[in-house]
Parts: C-alpha cells; sequence; structure tokens
C-alpha cells in the first residue's frame, strides 16, 4: 500500500472523526450554532469526563468497568443523606463524591493485589449497582432545591459550567500523563508490567493511584446526575462506562496499553457526542448501529496499523 | 499529536462554510411522547401529523425508549439546546422531575405545551386533558363495579405504572375517594408498578391473584397495565373470575375483549388528542390562546379552555359492540 496507505491506516481515528464531524456539521442544522457545540459539553458531561479518568487506566493494559456504577452509587448516595438522613445538600454532595472516592480505591486495592482488572472491575460494577438500590430502597430520591440545577444550567462568561469543568479535567488529564514521571509510567507498565517492575517503577502505587482518580471522577458525575436529573435513581443512565470506553478507544487509545493520547480521548468524546446529536435529529433508531460499525473500524485499522509499525520498526 | 487538533478545526471551518445560508424553515414543533412504540402514543402522533399537515407545521416526533424521566430529560435538554424547534408538546413522564427540563425550554422562549400527562402549571404554558381526572376514575370504579357479584362488593386490585406518574397517581387517589363514597363494600388495594412494561405487569398481575384468593377484580391504569393484567388473569385460569377494566387502547384490547377476559374499558380518542394539542401549539403561536374560554380547534370544533387547561372531552366506554370502529 505504500506511504500513503500507511498514513491513512496510522490515522484513522483523527479521519474518522474529521469525516464524522464534518458530515454531521454538513447535514443537522443545530451544529451551525456554537452555542449548541457548547452545550454538548453539558450533555455529555459525564461520558467525558469518565473517559478522560479511564485514560489512564486504559494506557496500563487495564479497564474500570465500574465506573457507570460508582456514578450512580454516588448519586444514590447523595439522595440519600439528603433525603434520609437529613444532611444539608453541600454535605450531601461532598459524601456521595467520597464514596466515589472509597469505591474507586477498593477498585485500586484489588487491582493492585493482583486480580486482573477486567474481572475485579466487572465484579465491583455488579457490587456497587447493587449497593445503590439497597442505599435508595429502590425509590427514587427527587426534589431537590431549584438552585441547585441552576448551577449545573449556568454560564461563566457564555460558557457552561459543566464544560469548564471538564476543560480543567482535561488539563489535569493532559498534564498528568504526558508532563510527569507517573504519566510515563503508565506507558511502560502498558507495554510489558512485568518488564516495568523489574525496572522499578512503583506498579501497585500507580495503579491504586488511577483507579482512585476514576472513583473520584466517577463521584463527581454522580453529583452532576442529581444536578442534571433534578433526582438521585438507580436505574439512571445504564450504560455510562461503556460509552465513556467508546471514547477513548474511538479516540485511538490501544485498549491492550501502551499507546494512545489524551487528546485523542478528547477527539473520541466529540466524535460521539457529535455523532449521537447528530443522529439523534436524523435517525435515532440509527444511532448504535453507526456507532458500532465506526467503532469496528476503528478498531480493525487500530490494530492494523500498530502491527504495520512494529513491521517497519522490524525491517528498519 | 498536534494532527488530531488539525482535523478538530478544519472540520469545524468545513462545516460551517458548508452549512451558511439555508432555506427559510417552517415553524416546528417537537413533539415527545412518554415513550415511543405503542399503540396509544402512535395514534396521538397520527392525529398530531394530520393536525400539523393543515397547518402547514413540522411535525419532528421521538421520545425515550422506555418510561424513564432521565432518558427524557436528555432528549429534552438536547432539543432545547439544538434551537430548532418553535414549539414543545410533551407527555411528562413524572410530574415533579421533568417540570425543571421544561422550565428551561421556558426560559429559552420556546413555548410548552403538556398533553396527556402534565407537568407542574408553571412549568408549561399549556395543559390538553383529554378528560377530568374525576370522570376518567369515576369510570373505572364505575365499570368495575357494574361487573362485581354483588354489585359493587370485593377485593380490588390497581396496576399502575410508577407511583409519581402524573395521571395515573391523580386517577388512583380520585379512585380511592369515589369508591369509599358509592360502593363502600368495594375494597381497593394499593397500587403495584409495571414501569410500562409489559412482563413485569404480567407477573405482577399473577403475583396479585396468587396472593389474595379473594381478589374480584384489577383495575389497569395505562395502556400497558390493562393488557397485562388480562393476560396475568388468563395464565391464572380465573377468566370471568377475576374481572378487568381500566384504560387501554382498542389495539392492546381486542384480543381480550373478543374471547370475553374483558368486558368493558374506559378511553378517550388519543388521535384527537394529538390533533388538539397541535392545534392549540398553532394558536400559541398566533396569539390567539385565551387562558379562559372557547377555542375553535379543526374538525373537533368548539373546545372549552379552563385555567390554562384545554379539555379534549369525556372518556368514552369500549364494549364488544363497538371495539371494531376503532383503528388506534
Amino acid at each position: 500500500m505504500g506511504r500513503v496507505g500507511y498514513w491513512l491506516v496510522r490515522h484513522t481515528p483523527w479521519l474518522m472523526a474529521g469525516a464524522i464531524l464534518a458530515l454531521m456539521v454538513a447535514l443537522v442544522p443545530a451544529f451551525s450554532r456554537p452555542g449548541y457545540w457548547l452545550a454538548l459539553g453539558r450533555q455529555y458531561f459525564a461520558a467525558a469526563a469518565l473517559a478522560l479518568a479511564l485514560t489512564p487506566i486504559i494506557l496500563t493494559g487495564g479497564i474500570d468497568l465500574s465506573v457507570g456504577s460508582v456514578t450512580v452509587f454516588a448519586s444514590v448516595v447523595i439522595g440519600a443523606l439528603w433525603r434520609d438522613l437529613g444532611l444539608p445538600l453541600g454535605w450531601a454532595f461532598a459524601g456521595g463524591v467520597l464514596a466515589g472516592l472509597l469505591a474507586g480505591l477498593g477498585n485500586g486495592l484489588l487491582v493492585s493485589a493482583g486480580v486482573l482488572p477486567l474481572v475485579a472491575t466487572l465484579a465491583t460494577r455488579e457490587l456497587f449497582r447493587g449497593l445503590a438500590w439497597t442505599v435508595s430502597g429502590a425509590r427514587p430520591v427527587s426534589g431537590f432545591p431549584e438552585g441547585a440545577g441552576a448551577v449545573w444550567y449556568g454560564s461563566a462568561g457564555g460558557v457552561p459550567v459543566p464544560l469548564l469543568a471538564l476543560a480543567v479535567l482535561f488539563i489535569l488529564t493532559y498534564v498528568g500523563v504526558h508532563h510527569t514521571w507517573p504519566g510515563r509510567m503508565l506507558y511502560a507498565v502498558g507495554d510489558n508490567e512485568r518488564a516495568a517492575r523489574f525496572a522499578g517503577v512503583p506498579v501497585r502505587s500507580l495503579q491504586l493511584g488511577i483507579y482512585a482518580w476514576s472513583g473520584l471522577v466517577a463521584g463527581l458525575c454522580g453529583a452532576s446526575l442529581v444536578l442534571k436529573y433534578d433526582a438521585a435513581k438507580v436505574d439512571a443512565e445504564p450504560a455510562l462506562e461503556m460509552v465513556a470506553i467508546t471514547c477513548v478507544v474511538l479516540g485511538g487509545v490501544r485498549i491492550t496499553g501502551g499507546s494512545g493520547h489524551v487528546a485523542g480521548a478528547l477527539l473520541g468524546v466529540v466524535t460521539v457526542a457529535a455523532l449521537w446529536a447528530g443522529l439523534g435529529s436524523l435517525a435515532s433508531t440509527w444511532r448504535d448501529t453507526v456507532t458500532g460499525a465506526v467503532l469496528v473500524a476503528v478498531a480493525v485499522t487500530n490494530e492494523a496499523g500498530a502491527r504495520w509499525a512494529a513491521r517497519r520498526e522490524l525491517v528498519r | 499529536m498536534r494532527r488530531c487538533w488539525y482535523v478538530l478545526v478544519a472540520a469545524a471551518l468545513s462545516g460551517c462554510a458548508g452549512c451558511a445560508g439555508r432555506a427559510e424553515k417552517l415553524f416546528t414543533i417537537g413533539f415527545m411522547p412518554k415513550l415511543t412504540g405503542i399503540p396509544y402514543f402512535d395514534a396521538c402522533r397520527r392525529g398530531a401529523k394530520e393536525a400539523a399537515g393543515e397547518l402547514n407545521i413540522e411535525l419532528k416526533y421521538d421520545g425515550p425508549t422506555s418510561a424513564d424521566s432521565t432518558k427524557q430529560i436528555a432528549l429534552l435538554d438536547n432539543w432545547i439546546d439544538s434551537g430548532a424547534y418553535d414549539c414543545l408538546a410533551v407527555a411528562c413522564t413524572e410530574r415533579d422531575q421533568v417540570s425543571p427540563a421544561l422550565k428551561r425550554a421556558r426560559a429559552a422562549k420556546l413555548p410548552v405545551v403538556t398533553y396527556d400527562a402534565d407537568s407542574r402549571p408553571d412549568a408549561r404554558d399549556f395543559f390538553v386533558n383529554m378528560a377530568s381526572y374525576d370522570a376518567v376514575a369515576e369510570a373505572m370504579v364505575d365499570a368495575m363495579a357494574e361487573q362485581l357479584r354483588p354489585r359493587g362488593t370485593g377485593k380490588v386490585g390497581i396496576l399502575t405504572s410508577s407511583l409519581e406518574a402524573p395521571n395515573q397517581s391523580e386517577w388512583a387517589k380520585r379512585m380511592k375517594a369515589y369508591a369509599r363514597r358509592k360502593y363502600p363494600r368495594m375494597e381497593l388495594m394499593d397500587e403495584r408498578t409495571h414501569g410500562e412494561d409489559r412482563d413485569k405487569g404480567i407477573s405482577q398481575a399473577k403475583a396479585m391473584i396468587q396472593a389474595n384468593d379473594d381478589l374480584k377484580g384489577i383495575i389497569g391504569l395505562t395502556s400497558v397495565a390493562v393488557p397485562a393484567a388480562a393476560e396475568g388473569v388468563r395464565q391464572e385460569g380465573k377468566k370471568g373470575e377475576v374481572k378487568v377494566t381500566g384504560v387501554s387502547t382498542p389495539k392492546d384490547m381486542r384480543e381480550y375483549v373478543k374471547d370475553g377476559t374483558v368486558e368493558v374499558f374506559i378511553l378517550w380518542n388519543p388521535v384527537d388528542l394529538g390533533y388538539l394539542t397541535v392545534h392549540v401549539c398553532d394558536l400559541l403561536r398566533k396569539g390567539r390562546m385565551p387562558e379562559n374560554g372557547t377555542i375553535e380547534a379543526g374538525r373537533l370544533g368548539k373546545i372549552t379552555v379552563t385555567n390554562r387547561e384545554v379539555l379534549l372531552g369525556k372518556p368514552l366506554r369500549f364494549t364488544k359492540e363497538n371495539i371494531d370502529q376503532y383503528d388506534f
């Protein structure tokens, strides 16, 4: 295929994202309003934040399937603290975020103790959904004070508050992954965990840290759900973790670890948001089919590209 | 990884260039049911389309795939942010949780008309009600009472979607009060919920029959609950012993009415409900919607408006004799 083919395969996530964005902008009138782009940041806040939190984990070759459950668990904890224990709303929110952090620490302990991340977080995914049912007594909490929702739907200097929060989260993740030494070690662990261990990388503390961080972010997402829906419901957002993982993979982060970029994950988020918002107004029944097809294409070309690159390096 | 920024910027630029200068668009109504894919709301949609055709209005119909307030709010947020709509017509899955979203729509200068199921009154401009809560509640209790032997006597279960569903909770409250007054020997049990899910409804109905030997009837409060209750009765072999009635659509009920599991059920005409809703949106845009008074709504003629509530009419009774006259 030569140089052009190689370039095409290597840059599939970006080309795909570019094509989808251009298509959606051309077909859906709403995208011509800058305000709509900004508002998407609010609509897809939870998916975007979780995608950013998952990126470091996936870079090490791990996965956190429990983020969606932890999110819902945290939101239900907020509801229960506020309704059943009568705590002030601020403390209830702090409690919910703390619950998220503790859940993440639990995941981190399991993984650093040597349980496979897929198995550990598959188990805790069920566990935290179940705990959410127990805590809420299956009764949704609603009727939060109106001021709380106003913060979420408000904007500062024309930019929606959730988008600002996302920007902060992006900068933190970006600097953490690409400009600090623990960030570089993520790649080392993802490439070859055993070799990294022998080279003196503190693999266990690293794992504990990134899983706890994803729990903390999930806790914040739980708070965002309460603000957004004016309710804490156990059955809200049933597949949040899958949306987040989709974003990360679409952004070209390799699911087996060792390769990828935080900006890529963000690109994946924008792609999914544009795809879903666009298909929502064009043909909502096609949403999941198209997402799946795009994901398959990206996954195949990613893998092909990586192998190609490896072979070229050997030849050279 | 500078390339991905290039792609982002290039895509945004090319898109903006491509979409400059579009043709003038029609007045667009976003018409949202509680959930898509059930005959009741399909019938509402049909009436809405009919009125939109008459009035030269564009109608966008979409809704959550299950009756879940979070899905409805997410979709409403997207509609509000998109700026593609001039008016929203919404059947609320839950009154209190959906109301803030509707308020945001009004804050964004979008008129809001609720139909079928209301929000808080301050979250919408008008509510198109199919029949007064009292009329529907009394019609259901009367239909059950006349089937019980001895008349108006026995234990009766209630199957509803959720305890927060706006219409259903209003009906249940009024049914209990009315039964206490008019049929003191009828015992209405606490509501069981099915979440607009047919299979869950069937298992709830069967559980009710199994737990209460002396159960004489089940009243279903949604178009999904009544056929589910009838199916439960049929599977338990209690046809004729446990009477079933409630609000549902002829399409959902035809099978059970034909085989005698259900003798009578209650409904209004959902096609007319959708039709009237779009007419209300149109009058609202023209500034001709009075808070109290009468309006002229196409083929429906004169319709009464009381305190920002538009009343379609009286509930209808469906039996073996008249069910084939209706195709919704």
